[in-house]
């Protein structure tokens, strides 16, 4: 789950501002039958949304309220024994370096998938819709890593990236690139290569937001500019790009919001390596979990979960003003 | 199909864009499929094609892969049907009924679209034993339709308000309620946005790692997400049996596979779908 | 009206589900988390067949499952389902199982690791003692035993180990050695980085040195390292005898980075996984395999030819002492504990696998002959059949003396620190990233912070 909303359009979220339904008419002076109307829809609509406000009711709100408790307790596993501990796990937290490292890679990874999606994405995108052949084929390769359990494409790839006997660096071998041959988990730098490459990987639903997109555009205008001498990056570039803007717009939403959910592309490919410089809040938080020695300290993880749920909250936020102000 | 009926075409109509369009396209799939091929080669190296019929065939660490992937699908089919009712309920509700509080609840609910499994697993851990509803598919159902939901609320709210008011207005005067107008009008109007919506909810219950591994303890109950780790093992550190994890990995991504294959028309409405304006 | 009736009945269903998922919400109390009391024992009927369910990480299961077999051999009325993780894994695996009341019967405990954060979901020994011979606790190694009582907060024994283990030693590939004109096993650093350039030049194809470049790892190659310049240091340096910044810990660092700088260590080998760098060296691609003493199996041939590993003659030794002036180290503890969940049906049957397993003779010519542990037996001994050449039965007989020298205690001290801030600092000491100095004042300055404190 902890992947999908890479898959969130929030350009849908654009409905959401239009004022919806007959009472909501910019009459400003509602006149009371209105009112009384809408308070007597109250047990109709209470009834449609009991099932979600049961499942939210318990898996969120009393979920926030139990984190808010045990992120103040000192706590282990089994939930017994807890001790009293203030804020000292928030303090704790929020002066690791190793969680602010955490935070800057999440928005730093989500950052570079944005990008590839609108540069590599967008090119793609469009090739793919003008009518190559073997389009099926093309569309399910570029989807493919996308869409297979992420533990699975993270463990292939972290396999790949292993610094001796890995496929990338045997490849690279092969092809005579022997010196592009990194130690993939153990250099920073080349961690971050990595990464990037891992992300570009997955860079499937942007594909997928510009290949439908691209159907309801009018791009006839191709034809006058072609008469005009244009050449195709021109086209590119100044035709379909601007063209396509909302698009853009669904593509970084989207990889925003949907990047506070990654967690296996991290933990099972680097697993946050080398030294923490590729954790991100996901990985951050599991590993504090299950540490690897000491025993699970589940407040101070309830702590960081708590910060990371702000701060989730807070994106999505964001995005909603985002789309109003595009309502 | 004429030549000019897409406008696109025109990007390639030289010769020079129409290789490069062709070469990145190729180069591109190359290196998309480079992950699959290498693996698929290292896990034939040692054992030979062999390999895929032994993992089939074995319990690894009492895991059986088939095993695995039926406990992916029960799950995966729990987590749609929850999601598509309750989605449909509320998606409904928040479109068609008009009550007072609606639009801040229809905002709270899209405020939690970001919400990360892994800053709920302490709660969702505790909730689940506390329902006893450890080593059961609902117990990994609830959570992963709880992550969903708000997104099949947008999903559905926003195809909702593509059904024109009048239909809704016209049924009410002849003297339907919500609940017959939910059944026979809104329903068979949201056929397409629910099978797209069950195509999402099938993809991203089958790769849910987190609360899958944390929820189901049992052999018997583990999934595919989960098997790519609890299997590993099982395997000895020798060549022909590294191989043989590597099948397993193979296998285990089969039926994802299949499900993009089969129904990736549906993946791709659902995503782009939903904010397309009618 | 007939279809307004069905749709109001179809919408009291959905209604009456959804209640009923918060009325079981509010009010379930069919499970709970953690903390159990002790499950109710099921009746024994005569000539009934029990299945026991055993968890564990190590030893693997090609050797374990010849203990089982002969253990099932001699009570036919007990089966064991055995379930193996990896040794990362488990500690995750278990605490959540045993806390979610999954109903296990006998779970092998990892004894400095995991003891603590398990404790409270199993029974203590003295619990399920009547079911073992009166006598037992002769039988079983006095200090061993009391490793595995003194690591719990409470000072409870809660497993009984089935032996001990020390880290970190190095195996080697006796062709590979010979082929690169090497004729005895390097005992100090300096031999090793010779023997790494021969290696080198005379086998390019060949790793040197390979060893796990997970995290935990780290920090026992360190120890060892460090141990050499002071047997007591990671003792002194837990328990806070010593400061993390003092002139031992520095020229520790100082060593560790120069076998990292001179090549003897490859960073490249830093990314593989444990299991990765045994099969490295169980497939001939490796000439030096640095491992804890549980790999120790590589060293009897039978193991090796029943598990497929294609190399013909395997040494060992300590690991090369680094630091001038020191001498061979490693640290060791009690390993292999195995205890009964509070949750177990089954504790009498469960308590007889245990004390076959680490208090019959039978039972441990299964699995120690695979050299997997010291066995905590008294008075055993393994069989030397087991090691057939002369580089395994010198390379055996060096690392049995080795832990027998008593050095600290091999993660006697669990913290967060060793986790959070040392195993990933010194991967960065190891590639050069940080200078020896700059390490040891960043680990007091973090140990000092009180941000970890001992478990």
């Amino acid at each position: 789950m902890s992947s999908n909303t890479h898959m969130v359009r929030p350009g849908a979220l654009l409905e959401a501002a239009r004022p919806a339904g007959p009472s909501a008419e910019p009459s400003r002076r509602r006149s009371a039958a209105v009112r009384r109307l809408r308070r007597r829809a109250l047990i109709p609509a209470l009834i449609f949304l009991t099932p979600m406000l049961a499942l939210y009711g318990v898996y969120y709100v009393y979920a926030f309220v139990f984190l808010g408790q045990t992120s103040r307790e000192n706590v282990d596993l089994s939930f017994s024994g807890a001790t009293a501990a203030g804020w000292r796990n928030f303090q704790l937290v929020l002066t690791d370096p190793l969680f602010w490292k955490s935070i800057e890679n999440n928005l730093l990874f989500a950052a570079v998938q944005i990008v590839v999606a609108l540069t590599l994405g967008f090119f793609l995108g469009v090739s793919l819709s003008s009518g190559v052949r073997f389009r099926r084929f093309f569309y399910i390769a570029f989807l493919l890593p996308s869409l297979v359990p992420l533990s699975l494409f993270a463990t292939v790839f972290g396999q790949m990236i292993q610094t001796n006997g890995g496929a990338l660096n045997q490849a690279l071998h092969d092809v005579g690139l022997g010196a592009l041959a990194q130690d993939w988990t153990g250099n920073p730098a080349a961690a971050y290569v990595a990464v990037f490459i891992l992300l570009t990987y997955l860079i499937g639903l942007p594909i997928m937001y510009y290949t439908a997109d691209l159907t309801t555009v009018n791009t006839s205008v191709l034809e006058a500019a072609q008469i005009d001498g244009a050449s195709s990056g021109q086209m590119y570039r100044l035709i379909l790009f601007p063209m396509l803007r909302g698009t853009h717009k669904t593509v970084i939403l989207s990889v925003l919001l949907g990047s506070f959910r990654w967690f296996e592309l991290i933990y099972f490919s680097t697993n946050g390596q080398p030294s923490g410089g590729t954790s991100i809040a996901g990985t951050y938080i599991y590993g504090q979990m299950f540490p690897s020695t000491g025993s699970a300290q589940i407040g101070y993880a309830s702590a960081a979960s708590v910060i990371v749920l702000l701060i989730a909250i807070a994106v999505s936020g964001v995005n909603i003003l985002v789309q109003r102000r595009r309502g | 199909m004429t030549a000019h009926a897409n406008p696109l075409l025109r990007l390639r109509e030289r010769k020079r864009d129409n290789v490069a369009v062709y070469g990145v396209l190729v180069i591109g799939a190359a290196l998309w499929l480079f992950p699959l091929v290498s693996t698929v080669r290292q896990s034939v190296q040692f054992g030979g094609f062999h390999n895929y019929l032994t993992v089939l065939t074995t319990d690894y660490n009492g895991v059986n892969l088939i095993r695995a992937f039926s406990n992916s699908l029960l799950i995966a089919a729990l987590t749609v049907l929850l999601t598509c009712g309750i989605g449909a309920l509320a998606g409904y509700a928040f479109s068609k009924i008009d009550f007072p509080g609606r639009e801040t609840l229809y905002h709270a609910s899209l405020l939690l679209l970001a919400v990360p499994a892994v800053a709920i697993m302490v709660p969702v851990y505790w909730i689940t034993g506390n329902l006893g509803l450890f080593n059961t598919p609902i117990g990994v159902s609830l959570p992963e339709v709880v992550l969903t939901l708000p997104f099949a609320i947008l999903l559905l709210r926003n195809h909702a308000d593509g059904i024109p008011d009048e239909l809704i207005e016209a049924a009410r005067i002849d003297g339907a309620n919500h609940a017959m107008i939910f059944r026979r009008v809104f329903l068979p109007l949201s056929r397409s946005a629910l099978i797209n919506l069950a195509a999402l909810c099938v993809v991203w219950s089958v790769q849910d790692f987190i609360f899958s591994s944390m929820l189901l303890t049992n052999a018997s109950s583990t999934t595919a997400a989960q098997a790519v780790q609890s299997i590993q093992a099982a395997f000895s550190p020798t060549p022909i049996e590294h191989s043989q994890y590597l099948a397993a990995l193979m296998l285990l991504a089969v039926p994802a596979i299949v499900i993009v294959v089969l129904g990736l028309r549906f993946i791709t409405q659902g995503i782009t779908a939903g904010g397309v304006k009618e | 009206m007939d279809n307004e009736a069905r749709a109001r009945r179809w919408l009291a269903v959905a209604v009456a589900a959804a209640a009923m998922t918060v009325a079981v919400a509010a009010c379930g109390n069919s499970g709970g988390v953690g903390g159990s009391s002790g499950a109710a024992q099921a009746a024994a009927g005569s000539g009934q067949t029990v299945t026991l369910n055993y968890w564990t990480w190590f030893p693997a299961q090609s050797t374990l499952q010849k203990s089982i077999d002969a253990f099932e051999k001699a009570n036919p009325t007990i089966k064991i389902n055995l379930r193996e993780f990896t040794n990362t894994s488990y500690q995750t695996e278990l605490p959540l199982a045993l806390g979610g009341g999954q109903a296990l019967d006998i779970v092998g405990v990892q004894v400095a690791a995991m003891t603590n954060s398990v404790r409270k979901d199993l029974r203590p020994v003295s619990d399920w003692a009547a079911d073992l011979p009166s006598n037992w606790q002769s039988q079983i190694n006095p200090s061993m035993l009391s490793q595995a009582q003194k690591i719990s907060q409470d000072n409870k024994l809660y497993d009984i180990p089935m032996g001990s283990i020390g880290s970190a030693f190095l195996y080697s590939n006796q062709a590979l050695l010979a082929k690169a004109g090497i004729t005895a096993e390097p005992t100090t650093s300096g031999q090793l980085a010779a023997d790494v350039a021969k290696i080198k030049q005379a086998e390019p194809g060949v790793t040197p040195v390979t060893f796990s470049g997970e995290s935990w790892w780290q920090d026992e190659v360190f120890f060892t390292v460090a141990d050499q310049i002071d047997t007591k240091l990671s003792d002194e340096l837990y328990t806070g005898k010593i400061a993390w910044n003092s002139p031992k810990m520095v020229q520790a660092l100082t060593a560790y980075q120069k076998l990292f700088s001179s090549g003897t260590l490859s960073t490249g080998t830093l990314s593989l996984k444990e299991a990765d760098a045994d099969e490295a060296f169980n497939s001939g691609k490796a000439a030096f395999l640095l491992e804890g003493s549980w790999d120790s199996s590589v060293l009897s041939s039978a193991y090796r030819k029943a598990n497929g590993i294609a190399v013909a003659d395997v040494g060992a030794s300590y690991f090369p002492v680094s630091a001038p002036g020191g001498s061979p180290a490693a640290r060791t503890y009690a390993e292999g504990g195995l205890a009964i969940p509070k949750n177990s049906r089954h504790v009498a049957q469960a308590a007889k696998f245990i004390q076959f397993m680490t208090m019959t003779q039978q039972g441990e010519s299964t699995w120690a002959p695979d050299l997997v542990l010291v066995p905590s037996l008294t008075g055993y001994t393994v069989p030397t059949s087991v090691l057939t050449s002369t580089a395994a039965q010198s390379g055996y007989a060096t690392i049995q003396r080795t832990i027998d020298a008593g050095g600290s205690g091999r993660g006697e001290y669990p913290t967060n620190f060793t986790s959070d801030v040392l195993d990933n600092s010194l991967l960065q000491v190891a590639r050069g990233q940080i200078s020896p100095q700059a390490e040891a004042a960043k680990l007091q300055a973090a140990w000092a912070s009180g941000r970890y404190p001992l478990q």
